[in-house]
């Protein structure tokens, strides 16, 4: 199967270009099932979801509130578990692997960008960037720097690898949260609303820097979002609504 | 273990100064309380060890004739060492270099009389030469001064080895009114007869100091003498001060009409030796073939006193020690589980980074263990001031079961500061790290969310 997908022309800085990316997935989650419990209350959040995403994809997730978004970007992330399904991540059989395992496919495979950026206040822009290095046995200590580095100069923040995150504005941060995602040369980034703590412009220019990012660094992307503003940036649209994927 | 990842745990000190300073403050604290009740209970050991090893004369090893702990009150003839044994003990402790000072001993009842009243009496007999050099002992001199020793007059080294001399009790001294020991200088003693009814009788006796002694001999026959008071001596055990007294060893066995001894009594220059020199003292009395026990000098039924003392003031002070470390453990687990909770967003974006449970709990744990060991360091310096402090103030330290003042003067050393510190600092650790063990189980989607358990 070959799936045309759109992506940002890394020779062009201003304006978006579209691509074709290769069709093997990267990610294939089948018949996903996950219910969360309230109180007494069952609340269904995945209902038999299935989907494919192939390598090199720049793909939103939509939906209300409640719809499952996170719920499905959180079992893409290996950071929860259905109750039925299968998860398989670059060929990987995510639920046959224990949770030092995960940890590992985490670190090495996935990159992640939060809605708060969640970096750690008392260190500084290039530790938290370093901070995913620290623990990943592939990158050897003489590598750590450079990967900071071009990981910073690929968001545009490598003025600021001395500062603190709290010395940086909400667009700044996410930038530094997006390189860390990126520092460790993940195959799939997942972010979750990364655009909603930012007024417009910032949306926006976190948006360009992810497809550009897509294109030259071919990293596949999901992120999941409310801003229809944004919808038509990207290669491809996941609606979810009531636990299932409606287009 | 990657030095950075425990740099940047480090530095996460300065997060929340005000809860870490308080962590520190009550990890500082514990440490200095538990100092304070170590070095308390150290001290009481050290007393009641000095009193029962050289005040009560009971040496660090004690032989006896075979049953002889149980059964010489009731037949002293058959179950005493005798000469021989006597002899042989004294050639085989001369062959142990541990060894500092041995001796035999005899004990026995009797009666002491002033001419009006007489009073029954419990003796100690042991050779005063061997007395001098045990009250001399600087251990003795430094841990039961408050305890046992002369009150009044003189000891019985201080006289001729042919005069007839006791020391009693302050107790029994007041009992048959010889509160006024015998002046060796002047030697006076009254061969006038008493008068019992004259008002004058208590100042005549208290000036007088002559008693007379009855006892019961070994063959059966009843025995007695003269002897001069020499001095008063205090005793901490209530129930021995109004009956004990001390006399040559050679002046109690001619009470007794033997040349025997109850028990003999080693003494080490190391006490930490006492297992080793009680295997080659058993050796060695098993191949001269002698009928005889060997005590370590803490067996309880030979050290009844020290046994229950030491027990009571372990058991008080375990207690205290245990409030102690719960109130720490209590509050560094508090402490620990508010940061923590605060922090679960980062713990589920670092857990969705890629690190393992293992390395949270190695980055909170080395946190508190930064904090532990400032704290340790400071709780060192208060603790130390605070011991030093009450130490000289000389504050009284009134013992159940003991009469004798004693000050309170904790004890400091390497090895009780080390203990207390690996205690307090294992509790810490223990406390932090059952407090994120807790959090870290959660789920990575909860944590994110703040919605863990």
């Amino acid at each position: 199967m070959v799936m045309h997908v759109k992506h940002l022309n890394e020779s062009d800085n201003r304006e978006p270009q579209l691509v074709t990316a290769t069709a093997d997935a990267i990610v294939r989650l089948s018949s996903l099932v996950k219910s969360y419990k309230l109180g007494q209350t069952i609340v269904p959040a995945l209902r038999g979801l299935s989907l494919e995403l192939n390598r090199g994809e720049f793909t939103a997730v939509i939906g209300a509130s409640g719809s499952g978004k996170s719920t499905l970007l959180n079992m893409i992330g290996c950071i929860d578990e259905p109750e039925s399904g299968s998860i398989v991540i670059d060929g990987i059989d995510v639920l046959s692997l224990d949770d030092n395992e995960r940890s590992r496919l985490r670190n090495q495979k996935i990159g992640f960008i939060f809605q708060s950026f969640n970096l750690v206040p008392v260190l500084t822009v290039a530790e938290n960037v370093e901070l995913p290095l620290l623990i990943n046995p592939q990158v050897p200590a003489s590598e750590r720097r450079d990967r900071v580095h071009q990981a910073l100069e690929d968001v545009g923040c490598s003025r600021f690898v001395r500062n603190l995150p709290d010395q940086l504005s909400g667009g700044q941060r996410q930038r530094v949260a997006i390189a860390r995602a990126l520092a460790g040369n993940p195959d799939l980034v997942l972010a979750d609303e990364p655009t909603a703590n930012l007024d417009s412009e910032n949306s926006h220019r976190i948006i360009d820097l992810m497809l550009d990012l897509n294109a030259r660094r071919r990293v596949t992307f999901l992120f999941s979002t409310h801003d229809e503003k944004l919808m038509g940036r990207v290669s491809r649209i996941v609606h979810i609504a009531d636990g299932v994927i409606k287009s | 273990m990657n030095f950075q990842l425990l740099m940047i745990a480090a530095r996460n000190l300065s997060r929340n100064r005000r809860r870490n300073i308080a962590t520190g403050s009550a990890l500082g604290l514990g440490f200095a309380g538990l100092l304070a009740i170590t070095g308390f209970h150290e001290q009481i050991e050290h007393n009641l060890r000095a009193y029962t090893v050289y005040g009560m004369r009971t040496g660090h090893i004690v032989v006896y004739k075979h049953d002889g702990l149980e059964k010489f009150e009731t037949n002293p003839k058959e179950f005493s060492l005798d000469e021989k044994d006597l002899q042989a003990l004294k050639r085989i402790t001369a062959e142990i270099p541990e060894i500092e000072y041995d001796g035999a001993q005899i004990v026995g009842p009797g009666l002491v009389s002033n001419g009006c009243q007489s009073m029954p009496f419990y003796a100690t007999g042991i050779d005063p030469e061997l007395d001098r050099r045990l009250q001399q002992h600087p251990y003795n001199l430094r841990w039961n001064a408050g305890l046992s020793g002369l009150k009044k007059g003189r000891e019985l080294w201080a006289y001729s080895a042919d005069e007839q001399v006791i020391m009693l009790s302050s107790g029994l001294a007041a009992l048959v009114g010889k509160n006024v020991p015998r002046d060796p200088e002047s030697n006076a003693i009254s061969t006038d007869p008493i008068d019992c009814a004259a008002a004058d009788v208590k100042d005549k006796l208290a000036a007088d100091s002559l008693v007379q002694l009855a006892g019961y001999g070994w063959n059966g026959m009843m025995t007695g003498g003269d002897a001069a008071v020499t001095g008063v001596f205090a005793t901490p055990n209530p129930y021995l001060d109004s009956a004990a007294a001390r006399l040559p060893l050679s002046q109690l066995q001619k009470l007794y009409g033997t040349r025997g001894a109850t028990s003999y009594s080693i003494w080490l220059k190391d006490e930490d030796k006492i297992s080793e020199v009680i295997a080659t003292l058993n050796s060695k009395l098993a191949t001269a073939g002698l009928n005889v026990d060997v005590y370590p000098w803490n067996y309880p039924e030979l050290s009844a006193h020290y046994d229950g003392m030491s027990k009571f003031a372990l058991t008080i002070n375990v207690f205290i020690a245990t409030i102690i470390a719960f109130v720490v453990a209590l509050s560094v687990s508090n402490s620990a589980t508010m940061t923590i909770i605060e922090r679960a967003r980062e713990i589920g974006m670092m857990r969705s980074l890629g690190f393992t449970r293992r390395w949270i709990r190695v980055l909170f744990v080395v946190e508190i263990a930064c904090i532990a060991l400032i704290a340790l360091a400071s709780g060192a310096a208060f603790g130390f001031f605070l011991i030093s402090g009450l130490n000289a103030v000389g504050l009284p330290l009134d013992l159940p079961g003991v009469i004798a003042g004693l000050k309170v003067k904790m004890v400091i050393n390497p090895e009780t500061i080390s203990r207390s510190g690996v205690a307090i600092f294992l509790l810490a650790i223990a406390s932090g790290l059952y407090a994120v063990w807790r959090v870290a189980k959660n789920n990575i989607a909860y944590l994110l969310t703040g919605t863990h358990r």
